[in-house]
């Protein structure tokens, strides 16, 4: 759908009262300012895009930095499972995903910046059951698992009926034809709509500039994916879309050193994930939402 | 309390699924076809392929299994001794004993039996004629002395008190072959040594045989896995150590051990063979690689040990 009108034809039409408010600022600006979205851009305009990506990355990190738009494959539909009786809650996953996808760490030159995790670990007490609120994101043991405890990883579920998608006011968050919901990180206003939207606290606000060391950056980057973010803008776990749309598993799957995560293709019949569900019992996170998750937890 | 969590209706993932499962099919095996590999465990490629009709058919095991350095070849301690390295001293008793030689006629002293002396063999071998290559390391060795091949050394007055207990060379040493020199056969396997001693009610102490200190072979193996109910050897082969057997006897590859395993643990093994359990690496598009059950599991205590787990994140109060 092509809205009514666009920002540059608004701004052309007001050239002169514009022209005098960004007076100060430079060329650079103006031009991301009135960029067109990410989903309606051209071929060419597109290019244009990812290439001026590219070099803004490199210069600013010191290499060679990719960034793909690989777009979604026909007949893959993508789906996760994760097995509670096998993790043990020893947060590889967690690091791996923060490296593979250049979340924002804790410090940064001004000592306080937000640190960003897109997978959150709860330990829960198994005599409590599945119940988030006995569940604990901050535990600290010396080795795992606990007795008595059992721990539930909690990521995006890249539901089917996405309430975040649905809270965005300005579109810039929605899900691709293989089940990923992506964020376009330029037009992202940063309300926070979607975080309040989003029952599984999924999703994650820039506060502060992200503190992306450079020499811990991962230079192959997708445009919807782990490409750095901006100050203000919300992000969230992509199945990887870099790796995955690759044909790689995600770096949180890769990491998992009790074999607890199950990732594949939900159409294909002989994918790990599609024979899960079909034989095991599997259960997702509040059902009662209606946000029918692509994420499946079992008890292998 | 909230229901947080409910079952799943997988109707609806069906419906999904058959939509697009033939176009999924194709782009799956014309994805397979594209990749290449190398296993580094051809054998058990082979029998996985076999196994495992579910996937694409180059699912392997990434490793082979965690064996501990210097526990392999089993038959190194226990059965027959494995064949000689090229140029390894090894003696020909068997054509000596045909020829009508007893043990003592070479081996003199009873109280502490050496090799028989250059000059003894002259008598019948042309002097300077030393036939093979292994030959020749055997009269080096006399000189030189004897690669020690045993971790376990038995204290010397053994030979003295057992020749005045009456035990016969062959009573421990078996009949003599044609093993690498210091393996006479399977002579020393331990067992033997404790059931004469058992039977004689001689001490069966470590330290009336072994130096104290000494490190006992599979010190390191600790059985919690059903001990209760499981010895060595209803997973280790009696007759061959370098493989593992089914119940039934059928004698199987360490690379297929998954299969002994699955005899009891079923379900866990059909669940491993669909990707359900077990660790896989590749890629969700082509070709998958499996870990066997011992490379995450240690067979003789297979509980997943504990582990370290990361720092947890930092509270948005220290950020500030």
């Amino acid at each position: 759908m092509t809205p009514k009108f666009k920002r540059r034809d608004v701004l052309g039409a007001g050239a002169a009262a514009a022209g005098l408010a960004m007076a100060g600022c430079g060329n650079e600006l103006v031009e991301a300012f009135i960029k067109t979205r990410l989903a309606e851009m051209d071929p060419k305009q597109l290019e244009t895009y990812l290439a001026d990506l590219e070099a803004e990355y490199s210069a600013r990190y010191g290499k060679d930095v990719s960034v793909d738009d690989t777009q979604a494959r026909d007949g893959v539909l993508f789906a996760y499972g994760l097995d509670l009786d096998r993790c043990n809650g020893n947060r590889r996953c967690v690091e791996a995903c923060v490296e593979e996808n250049n979340q924002s760490r804790a410090g940064g030159p001004s000592g306080h910046s937000n640190p960003i995790e897109w997978i959150e670990v709860f330990e829960i007490p198994k005599e409590k059951g599945v119940d988030l609120d006995e569940a604990d994101r901050y535990f600290d043991r010396e080795s795992v698992p606990a007795p008595g405890m059992f721990y539930l990883p909690v990521q995006c579920q890249h539901c089917d009926n996405p309430p975040c998608v649905k809270v965005c006011p300005v579109e810039a968050t929605w899900k691709e034809p293989d089940g990923i919901v992506v964020i376009d990180y330029d037009w992202c206003i940063g309300c926070r709509c979607c975080m309040s939207a989003c029952p599984y606290g999924a999703r994650h606000f820039n506060w502060s500039e992200p503190n992306l060391p450079a020499e811990e950056m991962n230079p192959n980057t997708h445009v919807v994916g782990n490409r750095p973010r901006p100050r203000g803008v919300v992000e969230k776990c992509t199945f990887c879309i870099q790796r995955t749309r690759q044909g790689k598993y995600p770096a949180c799957h890769a990491a998992c050193p009790t074999g607890a995560r199950v990732f594949g293709n939900l159409l294909d019949p002989a994918s790990e994930v599609r024979q899960l569900i079909e034989r095991k019992r599997v259960y997702i996170l509040k059902a009662e939402l209606n946000t029918r998750p692509s994420f499946f937890y079992f008890y292998g | 309390m909230p229901n947080w969590f409910a079952r799943v209706d997988t109707a609806h993932i069906h419906t999904w699924a058959a939509a697009a499962a033939l176009s999924a099919a194709l782009t799956l095996l014309a994805a397979c076809g594209a990749q290449g590999h190398k296993a580094p465990y051809q054998g058990a490629l082979e029998v996985l392929a076999a196994e495992i009709t579910a996937h694409s058919e180059d699912a392997f095991p990434a490793a082979p299994p965690p064996f501990t350095e210097g526990i392999f070849p089993c038959s190194r301690c226990h059965g027959d001794a494995p064949p000689p390295d090229e140029g390894e001293a090894v003696f020909p008793h068997v054509a000596h004993l045909e020829k009508g030689l007893e043990c003592e006629d070479c081996h003199e002293d009873d109280a502490a039996p050496t090799p028989a002396d250059a000059e003894f063999c002259d008598e019948c071998h042309e002097p300077g004629d030393r036939g093979s290559e292994r030959a020749t390391a055997y009269f080096a060795g006399l000189t030189d002395g004897f690669p020690s091949r045993w971790d376990v050394t038995v204290k010397s007055p053994a030979h003295e008190t057992h020749q005045e207990k009456g035990v016969a060379c062959a009573g421990c040493h078996g009949q003599p072959s044609n093993a690498p020199f210091g393996k006479p056969g399977a002579a020393v396997l331990m067992q033997r040594c404790t059931t004469c001693h058992a039977e004689r009610e001689a001490s069966i102490d470590c330290e009336t045989c072994h130096e104290a200190g000494t490190e006992a072979p599979h010190a390191n193996i600790v059985l919690h896995h059903a001990e209760a109910q499981r010895g060595c050897l209803d997973c280790h082969d009696a007759n061959d150590r370098d493989v593992l057997h089914l119940a039934n006897g059928t004698p199987i590859p360490f690379e297929q051990s998954y299969r002994l395993c699955g005899q009891c643990h079923g379900p866990r093994l059909r669940d491993w063979r669909l990707g359900i359990h077990g660790k896989r690496t590749g890629t969700w598009d082509g070709r998958k690689e499996y870990l066997l059950c011992a490379n995450c599991h240690n067979p003789h205590s297979p509980r997943f040990p504990q582990m370290v787990p990361l720092p947890p994140p930092t509270r948005p109060k220290e950020v500030r």
